[in-house]
């Protein structure tokens, strides 16, 4: 369904993502985990189009990304991408803003509204959702940007850290029931990106940890607690396959201070 | 009533009737706060104070003319236009969804009312309408030139600078300007569906034009990854117009003279 085949992006001369090749089976939840500045964001930027990566192809159910004006529209029309720091036009209120991307994926109009209000119910924006949106909170506004990626109804979700941005546990978990039910029910793809693993360890099939810019480690959580050899949370597992010597580095660490 | 008002609200453009009533009601405002300094006016002041009604009025169809022609536009509002290339929308099939860049109803309304403002016994009647003609045209000719349509961009700033020579047509000197509505329907089109076929060519066109030529620094600009050339589909029409402006430059440099050194890039 997605496809990168030896993908390499640069920021100036500093390699980001380096001959990086993954293949995402359609219906799956991918989850691509891994500490900051190890090219998550870049590896979902480069899916979504924004960027062109120095090397390699991008191709996404059957298009090759950035190839052709068709191509491209044929992607675009079946996939939400949802940046950490999401532009929302401050004067719109919330609901309209979901009615404008609704319509701009062919959701049929009434449907959209009536999708529109079970969501700002779910996310407890009922009063809000008429407000103009610069008069929302961060935590808000990351509760619309996610609505609006579950009221396309586009069959490809690309997020960057849903579950950041100040979202609270109700946010959190209404939206991992809603991703559960859509990999269930089999109409979606997601690739979601995020640094803190506890809070997608029962929502995963898949998981990616990303470390310098190469994929660290790939398969289930369960495959990956006996790649790391690691029985403890997905917390602990992360850290064996990104930071191997953290565990010492911590125990040299309370030794210097406890001894001194 | 409630399930139309629904339908209908999220077509409308964002806070038009607060647009309307502020635009209208601050000539009024101004007048009623003078009035009220001075109830007794003597009968020459009234005169005044309908100068300073009428340059309000002009004041704010001026300014409604600036905010007009560049808010809510994507090639003006660079998170907006990003926004949009990553979404569906094609300029041929969907409205823009934060509201239309050409005029419309609401526009006209804003007119009438300032125009009916200034008709009574002050300036003439034209007054408003030239001021956001005026100001309408000169941000579109900047926004269209720099979202790609040169020459309808040329064409406004022509007329509009040119439009002193005109004043001996005395009140029909504003008659250019409203023809040059369709001039700037036609670029704004064209910039739209430009955004189409160049939006995701311009992001790495402009960081690349940003950083040349050696956005590192000596002695590490050698060393930076220039962002890969993009090649379109051409139509077989635009594909023998590139030919030939090939054979052109091949023609032109057998011929000696000045090879300028710029990058391949297939715009």
């Amino acid at each position: 369904m997605i496809q990168l085949d030896n993908v390499t992006q640069h920021y100036g001369v500093r390699p980001i993502l380096i001959d990086l090749s993954l293949n995402i089976l359609e219906n799956e939840l991918a989850v691509v985990l891994g500490p900051n500045g190890m090219g998550k964001t870049t590896m979902l930027r480069v899916m979504a189009g924004v960027l062109a990566p120095q090397r390699g192809t991008v191709t996404i159910a059957g298009h090759q990304r950035r190839n052709s004006v068709e191509d491209e529209i044929a992607i675009r029309s079946q996939t939400v991408y949802l940046p950490d720091d999401v532009w929302l036009p401050g004067t719109m209120t919330g609901r309209e803003y979901l009615l404008h991307v609704a319509s701009l994926y062919g959701v049929d109009a009434l449907w959209a509204m009536e999708h529109a209000d079970q969501l700002l119910q779910l996310f407890q924006l009922v009063r809000e959702g008429d407000w103009p949106m610069r008069s929302y909170s961060s935590g808000q506004k990351k509760k619309i940007s996610l609505c609006s990626s579950v009221i396309s109804q586009a069959p490809i979700m690309l997020l960057d850290e849903p579950f950041s941005g100040g979202l609270d546990p109700a946010g959190i978990f209404a939206f991992k029931r809603i991703l559960q039910r859509l990999i269930q029910k089999q109409v979606a793809t997601v690739v979601l990106t995020t640094p803190v693993g506890e809070l997608v360890e029962e929502l995963a099939g898949r998981v990616i940890v990303v470390r310098h810019g190469r994929i660290a480690a790939d398969g289930s959580v369960a495959e990956l607690r006996r790649q790391s050899k690691a029985g403890g949370p997905l917390e602990e597992v992360l850290e064996q396959l990104v930071h191997p010597q953290l565990m010492e580095s911590i125990l040299a660490y309370f030794d210097v201070v406890e001894n001194r | 009533m409630t399930r139309w008002w629904r339908i209908i609200r999220p077509l409308m453009p964002p806070n038009w009737l607060s647009t309307v009533i502020f635009v209208s009601a601050m000539p009024f405002l101004v007048v009623l706060i003078m009035m009220w300094q001075e109830p007794l006016l003597p009968p020459g002041r009234i005169g005044d104070l309908l100068k300073v009604r009428d340059i309000w009025a002009i004041i704010l169809a001026g300014f409604y003319g600036m905010w007009r022609a560049g808010s809510g536009h994507p090639l003006v509002d660079e998170q907006y236009r990003n926004w949009l290339a990553i979404s569906p929308w094609l300029p041929d099939q969907h409205r823009l969804p934060f509201g239309s860049l050409f005029l419309g109803p609401r526009d006209v309304v804003v007119l009438l009312i300032l125009t009916a403002i200034t008709a009574w016994g002050g300036l003439t009647i034209y007054a408003s309408l030239v001021a956001f003609l005026v100001t309408y045209s000169i941000i579109a000719a900047i926004v269209i030139w720099d979202g790609g349509a040169r020459i309808h961009g040329w064409v406004i700033l022509l007329v509009v600078t040119s439009l002193p020579l005109l004043l001996n047509l005395g009140h029909l000197a504003w008659l250019p300007l409203l023809g040059l509505l369709p001039v700037i329907y036609d670029g704004n089109l064209r910039c739209l569906r430009g955004l189409r076929e160049h939006q995701w060519i311009a992001g790495p066109l402009k960081e690349r034009l940003k950083s040349s030529p050696n956005p590192l620094g000596w002695p590490f600009g050698s060393l930076y990854p220039m962002p890969p050339v993009i090649q379109l589909r051409r139509s077989a029409r635009s594909r023998s117009g590139s030919n030939s402006s090939r054979q052109f430059g091949c023609w032109r440099s057998r011929r000696g003279g000045p090879q300028p050194r710029c990058p391949a890039w297939p715009l």
